[in-house]
């Protein structure tokens, strides 16, 4: 049977804690060197103030609220710049008091048909029970499954690993798959530490979220 | 394994540094009455439609209802949800991506050190770069030690024509800051003093 394709594909780094939105504009990005000036010139900004921040470059979304920072990365892009970008911004403003990492990878695959795009749903949530007493057409919309973070399995500091699943709203016959790795910062020195596993963690979170959604998706089409 | 209570707790919180707030997939399944089948073995026709007078009645009395309701005047407006959509029908395809970093400047060139990121068994080569394969801005960051991203993939147009790209990217990461420079000085000032304790410094 042929193979799902990976249609769509970005990555975000979301961080919350207590944040100062109007820092973050192009030109302060440009100034600490973290994004060259060519791409902070051609920037679009939609919102700096007080409370929200929010602008677009050619690689980057960034979107900043009191209680959270948000980096998105183009569509298929390279995710380590990403990471560059995020982690360096925190390494400058080091007295930021972070709460909350997460990790994420948003992907959007293409089945063969459409019969294996409904083998996928009747996999993952079997009709059997819902049919003796749901009617009509029984289909899954959102499926949540949590797990452990590779080699960081420690539920008790409120790290874990959550796995969506949604018919996609981007492709036709479509898989959604969004992982999210999200990790609690430590009383001690949270900044630095949820610093270090942005840089530490961050390609190893994207290529996992990629085999966990092929390896789902292999083990019911083939 | 948890509680199921637990569980529930964290599928709640879950969403909290994840990218629901970002993307527009969410949204998608927000709007409207639950039309969209998924994992359902009927007619592929009645997918995400709107078919019938009865269903069209039922979203007017919704929205009749809630017209019908007190605006709240002190809610907050959450920001506009940020989107960078893909250009329509432009498509991006990684085909190798290595991490260099560079050994030698040599005027207008520099040689590096790749690793292969998409096949990491891979072993590392020496490849040398000119400076016209940069972003002018990125020039100044060329020194021996620092890293750099190197892509090649193809790229399709919406016309359909698929071009061959490369790419280099050097890393911004920035390796000192104030208060890591000081803590240095202070390690650099406890071992001094400890030499000078032991009498193990040059006289």
């Amino acid at each position: 049977m042929a193979r799902p394709v990976l249609e769509d594909n970005s990555a975000s780094i979301v961080l919350t804690g207590t944040f100062n939105p109007p820092i973050f504009q192009p030109e302060w990005f440009a100034r600490q060197n973290l994004l060259p000036l060519e791409e902070v010139e051609k920037a679009e900004i939609k919102v700096i103030s007080p409370q929200v921040s929010e602008f677009q470059t050619e690689r980057f979304i960034i979107q900043a609220t009191t209680g959270r920072f948000a980096a998105l990365s183009k569509p298929d892009a390279n995710p380590a710049p990403l990471r560059d970008l995020v982690a360096g911004t925190f390494f400058v403003l080091e007295h930021t008091p972070l709460q909350a990492l997460g990790l994420n990878r948003d992907m959007h695959f293409a089945m063969p048909s459409e019969a294996a795009w409904n083998l996928v749903g009747d996999t993952l949530v079997p009709k059997e029970i819902w049919s003796r007493v749901l009617k009509g057409r029984i289909g899954m919309r959102t499926l949540w499954v949590q797990a452990e973070i590779p080699d960081f399995g420690d539920e008790k500091q409120g790290s874990r690993l959550m796995v969506r699943v949604e018919p996609s709203g981007k492709v036709k016959f479509g898989v959604y798959f969004q992982t999210n790795e999200h990790y609690q910062s430590p009383k001690t020195d949270p900044t630095s530490n949820l610093t270090e596993i942005i840089r530490n963690r961050w390609e190893g979170a994207y290529s996992y979220a990629a085999e966990v959604a092929n390896q789902v998706l292999s083990s019911i089409v083939d | 394994m948890p509680p199921k209570s637990q569980i529930k707790f964290f599928l709640q919180s879950s969403t909290k540094t994840s990218s629901d707030q970002i993307h527009q997939t969410q949204v998608l399944f927000e709007f409207g009455p639950a039309s969209l089948a998924y994992g359902n073995n009927t007619e592929s026709g009645q997918l995400n439609t709107l078919s019938t007078a009865k269903q069209a009645d039922t979203v007017l009395a919704s929205v009749q209802e809630i017209e019908g309701e007190q605006v709240p005047r002190d809610a907050r407006v959450s920001p506009e949800v940020p989107q960078l959509p893909k250009e329509p029908g432009r498509t991006l395809q990684i085909k190798q991506l290595w991490e260099g970093t560079v050994t030698e400047l040599r005027g207008k060139t520099f040689l590096a050190l790749l690793k292969d990121k998409s096949q990491p068994d891979n072993p590392a080569e020496q490849v040398e770069f000119e400076s016209v394969e940069l972003r002018d801005d990125d020039w100044a960051l060329v020194a021996p030690g620092s890293i750099f991203y190197w892509m090649i993939g193809t790229e399709r147009t919406p016309s359909g024509q698929v071009r061959n790209i490369s790419n280099v990217e050097f890393s911004r990461l920035p390796l000192w800051t104030r208060s890591s420079l000081k803590s240095a000085a202070q390690k650099g000032s406890c071992a001094e003093q400890l030499f000078h304790a032991n009498g193990n410094h040059p006289s």
